[in-house]
C-alpha cells in the first residue's frame, strides 16, 4: 500500500517529512506512529492504516513533497513490493483516476445496495420558464451578428449601434452618409439621423412615383428591379440634385500608341500580352492627376481634400442587372503593364462576384468605359464623394486632317471621345478642361515604350 | 375592484393566503397586537388569533432562524423583519442558509417561506432605517426578490409569494404604505418573474422598482407635455427572477435604457440589467444605456437633503432631457 | 458516578444496551475510516471527526423516536450515522461521489438524510439553533409530536443566535432539546479562557429559566437516561431542555489540526481513563452480556464499514449535470426568462 502525503490544511500544497520513527523493514501495525511531517501551517504526527512491512521510503527526514505523493511503501504480508506503481509525484488527480479506472474492473454493486437509501431528490425539470439557450456558462446570449465590418475605418463620424446595423440592413453607403451628414455638423448618426436621411432618399422616389401615376394598360409588363439597380438608383438620387455637375469633351488620337500595343504584343507574344486601349487611358489619367490633382479630391463645403493616392474605380457592367464599381486602391504606383493586368484582374473578379470586401469603397477618380457597347460619347453622372468621372467611348478609324510640312494632308486615324463630368463647386471648367488636355496629350504624346 | 391601500394590500393578502392554508403562519416584532409598526398587519392578530400570528422578541436570527426551521419541515412561514436595513443582523440566514440549503442537500431540504420587510427611503428615519437593500437580495444565489409598486401589486405579488415554494424576500416600501390604489376582489394571485410596462411609449425606456415607478411615470408625463418625447416606463416588480422578455421588448422597440433606483450607485440593481441589455441587445441600442440612482453615500435624516439624494421626479425629467437632446 | 445499575433494577434492557453499543462503536470505526481515508487522500476538502464523542450521539439518537428531527454541526458524521443514515452515503459524500447523501454538493460538514430525520448540518456556528427551535414551532403549531434536537459545541454558547433561540424556545414553550457537546475547546483554544461562567451551556441555563443540567458525556447509559427525561418533558408540552453533556475531543479540531494546543498527557489520559467506547463494553460485561456477542457486534460493523468503504470507492465523482439542479423548488436554477 503507498502511503501518501496527506492534505494537512485546506490550503496546504506540500508537506516536509520531519523524522520518521520506522525503518525499512520494519515491520507495521495499523495505528503505529509511521512519521511526521510539518506544513506551512502545523506539524502532525502521520499513523499507518494498515498492518505490513515497510519496504520503501521515497521522503526522507528533511525532504519535502507534494500532497498526494508517495511518501512510502508498506506491504502486506507476502506481497511483493508494487514497483510498477510507484511514480514520482503522483497527484491526487492521478490517484482519482487510478479510482475511476479500476471501477470496470471491480463489479459495481451500486444499483443494488441503493435503492432504499437514496436521497429523495427532486425530479429534475427544465426551467419552463428559462429562455432555451439557458444553460451553465450561457447566462446571457451574447448576439452573433456584428455590424462593424460594414463601417468603413476611413470614417470619422460616431454611428449608434442601432445606426450600424439598420445601416447595414439598408445597404446604405457609411462613406456618403458621414459626409452627408458632416455637412450637416452631426457628429454622431443615430436612428432618427439615419431614418430622415433614408426617408429623404425615398421621398425622391415617392416624389417621382406620384407624380407618374402608371397605366398598366400601357406598361402592362413588369421587370422588377435588383437590389443592386434599386441601390444604384437611390445612391443616383441622393447625389443628382447635390452635386451640380457639368460636362466636357475632346477627342482623342489613339494611333501613336497603337504602335506601342503592337510591339507589346509581338514582344511577348509567348504570353500573349494584350494592353487594353483602358489601361492606357487609365495610365494617362493617373500621370494626368499629378499635375491636376484637384480632380481627384473630395468636396466639403469650406474645402476640398485632396486624396493621397489615385484609387481608381471602374464602372463595370453585369450583363445588364446592375453595374457596380470595384476601386483599384493606388493605381498611380502602377506602371502599364501592371496597371493592365490589375484591371483585367478587377473587373473580372466584379463579373464573377469575387471582390474583396475593401475593393467596394475608397475610390478617389472614376472611369466609365463604355467604348465596348460602341458609343460615341457618354456624359457620365459624378459619384460622390469624388467630383468627377470619365467616360472613355468607342475607338474609330475616322478621316482626320493631318499637319505635316507638306502641309494639310487627310489621314486615317484611330479617334475616340473621353468625356468627363464634373462637381461644378470643386473647381471651374478651365481646369477641368486643361486636365483633359493633359490627358489627351498623355495619350497621344507620351513615350509609351518607357513604361514597358 | 376595491380602493386599498398599499398597507391594506399587505394583511389582505396575509389574510387571503392563512384562510386557504392553514400551514401559513406570521411571525415577527409587534405585528400581532400593534398590527405593525407601519399598520401593515392590522386586523390579523383579530381574525386568526395568537397561534398564528405570534409577536415575537427582539431577535432577528431568531425569528428567520425559527421560520426556516418551521418551513424545512411542512409549514408555510412568513417571518417580518420591520426595517430592511436590519435583514443585516440575520443575514446570515438570507445568505448562508435559506439560500443554500436546498442545494447543498440536493432537493431533500425545502425552504417555501417568505421575509416581508420594510424597504427605501423618504420617511426621514436616517441612515440605518431608510436603506433600499434590494440589490443584495439580488446578489445571493437561491431566492427571490419581490418590490411592488401598487396596492394591487402588493395583493397579488404577497400572495404569490406565500405560495412559491422557494425562499422570497418580499420588499414592501415605506413611503408607499400609504398610497391607495384599485385591488382586484377576490382570490387574487399574481405571477412572479413578471415585469409591467406601466406608461407606453417609444422614446427610451425606462426600467423601474417601487417608489421610483410613479416618479419616472411622473416624469415622463412632464417629459410628453413639456418636449413631445414619448418614454416608456416598465415596473420591474420582481428582481429575481428577472423578466428580460419585457426588457428586451421594450428596449429593442425604443433604442434606449435609462434605470431609475433607488439603492445607492455602485452594483445597483440597474448595473445588472444595464448590463446583460447591453451585452444581448447591444445592436438595439442608439446611445448610451444610462441609471439614475441614489449617490454613493448613507441617507441623510434632513427633509431637503434626503429629497436630493433620492431619485426625484424633477431629477429623472432633467437627466433624461439632458441625454436625449 | 451514578449509582450503580444491576440487573435486577436495571431500567435499561440489554436490547436497548447493545444498541448503544452498536451506534457508538459504528461510529467510531466510521469516523476512523475517515480519518484513514482522508490520509489516502480519497476524503477531500476539510472534515470533522467525533472520534470520543460517541456516547452522545448515541445516547441521545436511541432515545429518539423515528419521527424526532435533529440538527447539528459540521462535526456531524457521528449524529447522522447514528440516526441511521447509510454508511456508503456518509463515506461517499465524503469522499465527494455520487453514492454520497448528497451526491457530493454538500460535503462533510452539511450531511442530510431528512428521510432519517437529519434535517441537516451546519458550518456557521449556532445557525441551527434557532432552525431547531422552528421545526419545535411547527410540532406545536400542527399539533405532531416529535421533538427536535439540536446538538452544538461549548463554542457555540457565546454566538448571539445561542442567546436568541433559547430565550424564543423557553417564551413559547416549545418542543426541543438543546445539547451541548463540552469538549473542552472551542476550536483551537480552551473553552473556559473565552467563557464568562465555567460552564459555558450550564452556567446560562438560569438566565433563560431553564434547570441547569450537567452530565458525564461519556457514559452513554447517563447521556440516554438525560435525553428520555428531555424527550417526555418536551412532547408532554412542558418546553425545551439545555443539556451540558462533558466530553473530550480525540481527534483534532479537524483535519488540518494536530491538537498541539493540548497540555503534555492530556489526550492520553482521557483515552486511557475515559474513554466511551471501553467505558461502555465494560458496562456491557458488568450487566452480563457475554463476550462473543460483544465481538459478533463489533465484527458486524466492521464488516458493514469495511463493505461500505468498497462501495463508496467504487462509486463515480457525480455527473457534471447536477451542478445547476436543486438550486429552486423547480428542479432548477433559472434566474431569468
Amino acid at each position: 500500500m503507498n502511503i501518501l502525503m496527506p492534505q494537512l490544511g485546506e490550503t496546504v500544497a506540500e508537506g516536509t517529512v520531519s523524522k520518521w520513527h520506522k525503518n525499512i523493514g520494519d515491520d507495521i501495525k495499523s495505528g503505529e506512529i509511521l512519521f511526521e511531517i510539518e506544513t506551512d501551517k502545523t506539524s502532525m504526527e502521520i499513523p499507518a492504516t494498515t498492518d505490513g512491512k515497510l519496504t520503501k521510503i521515497l521522503v526522507n527526514e528533511g525532504e519535502t513533497s507534494s500532497v498526494g505523493s508517495i511518501v512510502a511503501v508498506i506491504s502486506g504480508e507476502g506481497e511483493q513490493p508494487q514497483e510498477d506503481d510507484i511514480k514520482e509525484d503522483t497527484t491526487s488527480e492521478n490517484i482519482n483516476k487510478s479510482v475511476e479506472s479500476s471501477q470496470s474492473d471491480l463489479a459495481i454493486k451500486k444499483e443494488e445496495s441503493f435503492t432504499s437509501q437514496k436521497t429523495s431528490n427532486v425530479e429534475i425539470v427544465i426551467d419552463t420558464d428559462a429562455p432555451e439557450w439557458f444553460s451553465f456558462l450561457n447566462e446571457v446570449q451574447t448576439p452573433n451578428d456584428n455590424y462593424e465590418a460594414f463601417s468603413s475605418k476611413n470614417i470619422d463620424i460616431k454611428f449608434t449601434p442601432l445606426a450600424k446595423r439598420l445601416a447595414n440592413n439598408e445597404r446604405v453607403d457609411l462613406v456618403k452618409l458621414a459626409d452627408y451628414f458632416k455637412n450637416n455638423n452631426a457628429r454622431k448618426v443615430n436612428r432618427k439621423l439615419l431614418e430622415d436621411y433614408i426617408s429623404s432618399l425615398s421621398v425622391t422616389k415617392t416624389r417621382s412615383n406620384v407624380s407618374s401615376k402608371i397605366d398598366h394598360d400601357l406598361y402592362p409588363e413588369k421587370v422588377a428591379l435588383n437590389r443592386i439597380r434599386r441601390t444604384t438608383g437611390q445612391r443616383l438620387s441622393e447625389s443628382w440634385p447635390q452635386v451640380p455637375q457639368a460636362f466636357q469633351a475632346v477627342e482623342v488620337n489613339f494611333s501613336n500608341l497603337d504602335k506601342t500595343r503592337n510591339e507589346l504584343k509581338q514582344k511577348y507574344s509567348d504570353r500573349e500580352l494584350k494592353v487594353s486601349y483602358l489601361s492606357f487611358v487609365a495610365r494617362a489619367i493617373s500621370l494626368a492627376i499629378k499635375e491636376y490633382p484637384l480632380v481627384n479630391s473630395c468636396f466639403s463645403e469650406k474645402e476640398l481634400h485632396i486624396a493621397s493616392a489615385v484609387n481608381l474605380a471602374i464602372a463595370v457592367d453585369l450583363n445588364y442587372n446592375g453595374l457596380i464599381v470595384p476601386v483599384l486602391k493606388n493605381a498611380d504606383k502602377m506602371r502599364l503593364v501592371d496597371l493592365n493586368k490589375n484591371l483585367n484582374d478587377l473587373v473580372q473578379r466584379a463579373q464573377n462576384n469575387q471582390l474583396k470586401q475593401e475593393e467596394y469603397f475608397g475610390g478617389t477618380y472614376t472611369i466609365s468605359n463604355n467604348g465596348s457597347m460602341g458609343t460615341y460619347m457618354t456624359a457620365p453622372i459624378v459619384n460622390p464623394p469624388q467630383v468627377a468621372i470619365m467616360s472613355f467611348d468607342g475607338i474609330q478609324k475616322k478621316p482626320v486632317i493631318v499637319e505635316d510640312n507638306t502641309g494639310d494632308t487627310i489621314g486615317i486615324r484611330k479617334i475616340g471621345v473621353l468625356g468627363q463630368s464634373f462637381d461644378h463647386r470643386a473647381f471651374d471648367g478651365a481646369y477641368a478642361a486643361s486636365f483633359l488636355k493633359e490627358v489627351k496629350n498623355i495619350i497621344e504624346e507620351f513615350n509609351w515604350n518607357s513604361e514597358i | 375592484m376595491a380602493q386599498l391601500t398599499y398597507r391594506e394590500a399587505v394583511a389582505a393578502a396575509i389574510a387571503q393566503e392563512m384562510e386557504r392554508d392553514e400551514t401559513v403562519a406570521f411571525i415577527g416584532e409587534d405585528v400581532a397586537r400593534a398590527g405593525g409598526v407601519f399598520k401593515a398587519t392590522v386586523g390579523l392578530f383579530d381574525k386568526f388569533g395568537p397561534k398564528r400570528v405570534i409577536d415575537t422578541p427582539i431577535s432577528e436570527q431568531a425569528i428567520l432562524g425559527a421560520a426556516m426551521g418551521a418551513a424545512m419541515t411542512g409549514m408555510r412561514p412568513i417571518a417580518e423583519i420591520m426595517f430592511s436595513d436590519f435583514l443585516a443582523v440575520c443575514w446570515d440566514f438570507v445568505a448562508n442558509e435559506m439560500s443554500k440549503s436546498r442545494y447543498m442537500s440536493d432537493g431533500q431540504l425545502k425552504c417555501p417561506l417568505v421575509v416581508r420587510t420594510g424597504n427605501g427611503g423618504g420617511s426621514r428615519f436616517g441612515a440605518q432605517h431608510s436603506q433600499s437593500i434590494e440589490n443584495w437580495a439580488m446578489a445571493i444565489p437561491g431566492i427571490k426578490v419581490v418590490a411592488p409598486s401598487t396596492p394591487a401589486d402588493v395583493k397579488g405579488l404577497l400572495a404569490a409569494s406565500i405560495r412559491d415554494n422557494d425562499p422570497v424576500i418580499f420588499f414592501e416600501h415605506k413611503s408607499l404604505y400609504a398610497i391607495k390604489g384599485e385591488v382586484p376582489e377576490g382570490e387574487y394571485v399574481d405571477t412572479l418573474g413578471t415585469a409591467k410596462v406601466v406608461r407606453e411609449g417609444k422614446d427610451a425606456t425606462i426600467i423601474a422598482l417601487a417608489l421610483m415607478v410613479p416618479r419616472a411615470v411622473a416624469a415622463a408625463d412632464k417629459l410628453m407635455q413639456e418636449h413631445g418625447i414619448d418614454i416608456e416606463v416598465v415596473d420591474l416588480r420582481t428582481l429575481v427572477p428577472l423578466d428580460m422578455k419585457t426588457i428586451s421588448k421594450s428596449v429593442s422597440k425604443t433604442g434606449r435604457i435609462f434605470t431609475v433606483e433607488e439603492n445607492p450607485r455602485l452594483c445597483g440593481w440597474g448595473a445588472e440589467i444595464v448590463s446583460i441589455v447591453v451585452d444581448e441587445l447591444f445592436w438595439d441600442l442608439d446611445g448610451p444605456a444610462v441609471r439614475i440612482t441614489t449617490p454613493h453615500i448613507p441617507l441623510p435624516a434632513a427633509d431637503n437633503l434626503e429629497d436630493i439624494a433620492i431619485p426625484s421626479v424633477d431629477r429623472i425629467y432633467n437627466k433624461i432631457l439632458d441625454v436625449l437632446k | 458516578m451514578a449509582k450503580k445499575q444491576t440487573l435486577k433494577n436495571d431500567d435499561i434492557n440489554e436490547k436497548k444496551r447493545l444498541e448503544l453499543y452498536n451506534t457508538q462503536y459504528l461510529i467510531r470505526v466510521a469516523e476512523q475510516r475517515a480519518y484513514d481515508l482522508f490520509l489516502e487522500n480519497l476524503v477531500k476538502g476539510t472534515s470533522h471527526l467525533s472520534l470520543g464523542q460517541e456516547a452522545i450521539a448515541s445516547g441521545f439518537a436511541n432515545a429518539m423516536q423515528e419521527n424526532d428531527k435533529s440538527f447539528c454541526t459540521y462535526r456531524g458524521h457521528a449524529h447522522t450515522l447514528a440516526r441511521g443514515a447509510s454508511v456508503v452515503g456518509v463515506l461517499g459524500e465524503l469522499m465527494q461521489r455520487d453514492c454520497g447523501l448528497m451526491r457530493g454538493k454538500g460535503g462533510s460538514m452539511h450531511l442530510t438524510d431528512t428521510s432519517k430525520g437529519v434535517m441537516g448540518s451546519y458550518a456557521i456556528i449556532g445557525a441551527h439553533l434557532p432552525m431547531a427551535v422552528g421545526s419545535a414551532w411547527r410540532a406545536q403549531y400542527l399539533g405532531h409530536d416529535d421533538v427536535a434536537t439540536v446538538f452544538f459545541g461549548d463554542g457555540t454558547t457565546n454566538i448571539g443566535a445561542f442567546h436568541e433561540a433559547l430565550n424564543y424556545a423557553v417564551v413559547y414553550k416549545l418542543p426541543v432539546v438543546f445539547v451541548c457537546e463540552n469538549n473542552n475547546y472551542m476550536e483551537y483554544t480552551p473553552i473556559e479562557s473565552i467563557t464568562a461562567v465555567k460552564n459555558p451551556a450550564a452556567d446560562r441555563a438560569s438566565a433563560y429559566g431553564l434547570e441547569s443540567i450537567i452530565i458525564d458525556g461519556n457514559d452513554a447509559d447517563e447521556v440516554y437516561r438525560t435525553a428520555q427525561k428531555a424527550y417526555t418533558k418536551a412532547r408532554s408540552g412542558e418546553g425545551p431542555s439545555l443539556i451540558e453533556c462533558k466530553t473530550y475531543r480525540q481527534s483534532g479540531h479537524s483535519r488540518a489540526d494536530p491538537g498541539a494546543y493540548r497540555p503534555k498527557g492530556e489526550l492520553e489520559h482521557w483515552k486511557k481513563n475515559n474513554d466511551p467506547i471501553t467505558r461502555y463494553r465494560e458496562r456491557l460485561i458488568e450487566f452480563g452480556i457475554k463476550q462473543n456477542v460483544i465481538d459478533d457486534i463489533e465484527n458486524n460493523v466492521k464488516e458493514l464499514v469495511d463493505q461500505a468503504t468498497e462501495e463508496a470507492k467504487n462509486s463515480p465523482v457525480p455527473p457534471e449535470d447536477i451542478l445547476t439542479t436543486n438550486v429552486y423548488a423547480n428542479g432548477g436554477w433559472a434566474w431569468r426568462n
